[in-house]
């Protein structure tokens, strides 16, 4: 365990306004956020700009990590090329089923770091978990790669893979979360939490945010600068 | 690179350009440009991008540029990124040139 990682604020990869100031509400990482965030029509837009974001503006000691789009779309392998280029920290690969896919990425990253000249193995990955397939492989994930820096819980696809929905009481959550953090602490990575969506409901983002910290999360994603300071 | 349809990048969100790009018959880098922040920035937004398209080694363009006090890292995305989806390359970028 090398730094602290109790806020990942997510940060839309196509909104220059936003990459602007992402790095003064202080978070402890930013996450661009290159798939769920993006219209398809604009993935080559947002990848441009969070290349040139990267390279060019100074965030400091703020760590940057990029969620790509996965291997199994268009987009996934030129989000790597740019990415790794760019010199983020780390990646973060969505929907994460199984330990192949996370060695999928690496060898992909492997590729462009061997053919920049990067130190090969100093992008790091970590990996977002969103449905029962990867809860049930969970330690397989998060011992796959020396790479990997956390393993994440996405609970909104999640909660559909278990056909239910959020509880404001996070019960549905209750063995992912358990789960995550057993398989994380087991193979010596961060447990990261899921995102709270109701920004304006601070009581209930302190009590989630109390509960997570129970079970024994190292943090936990952000949608909106003002959760940062509460967290 | 070979233009094969008009394109645009960027939107008129506040920190961004819209950029319009397309073949310009008569040779050489035209630029119309309007800009919130044309006064003071109006000559270093120009130059962003022109040295843009001569890194992607374009010289028959016509750019049609709306800022909203856009960042130069913004600028040459926002260039860059019309520009390819002008000679329709979706991929293998040449991405040393663009930073």
């Amino acid at each position: 365990m090398e730094r602290l990682r109790r806020t990942m604020m997510f940060v839309p990869g196509n909104n220059p306004g936003m990459l602007k100031d992402a790095g003064i509400y202080g978070a402890d990482s930013l996450m661009f956020d290159l798939e769920d965030a993006v219209a398809v029509s604009e993935k080559d837009s947002a990848r441009f700009l969070v290349y040139n974001a990267i390279k060019t503006i100074d965030y400091g000691d703020t760590e940057i990590v990029v969620r790509i789009n996965g291997l199994d779309s268009p987009f996934g392998r030129e989000d790597i090329e740019a990415v790794v280029r760019a010199g983020a920290d780390v990646i973060r690969l969505p929907k994460t089923e199984t330990k192949e896919d996370i060695l999928a990425v690496e060898d992909a990253i492997y590729e462009t770091e061997r053919k920049i000249g990067r130190e090969v193995g100093s992008t790091r990955m970590m990996a977002a978990i969103e449905d029962a397939v990867g809860i049930v492989n969970a330690y397989s994930i998060a011992a796959s790669s020396k790479r990997l820096i956390g393993i994440a819980l996405g609970a909104e696809d999640y909660v559909t893979s278990l056909k239910t929905k959020r509880y404001p009481d996070g019960m549905e959550l209750m063995e992912a979360r358990s789960q995550i953090v057993i398989a994380a602490r087991a193979a010596g990575i961060y447990a990261l939490d899921t995102v709270y969506s109701d920004v304006d409901n601070e009581e209930g983002f302190r009590k989630e945010v109390q509960l997570i910290k129970q079970l024994g999360f190292d943090g936990k994603s952000v949608i909106n600068p003002k959760q940062i300071k509460p967290l | 690179m070979k233009f094969l349809k008009n394109a645009a990048a960027g939107t008129l969100e506040s920190s961004d350009i819209m950029v319009m790009v397309s073949a310009n018959e008569d040779g050489g880098i035209k630029i119309e440009l309007e800009s919130v922040v044309e006064k003071q920035f109006g000559r270093q937004i120009r130059k962003i991008i022109r040295e843009t398209l001569e890194k992607l080694q374009i010289d028959n363009v016509k750019i049609t540029a709306v800022d909203r006090g856009a960042l130069d890292c913004t600028i040459k995305s926002r260039v860059a990124c019309a520009v390819y989806r002008a000679c329709q390359i979706q991929g293998d970028y040449n991405w040393e040139v663009l930073g």
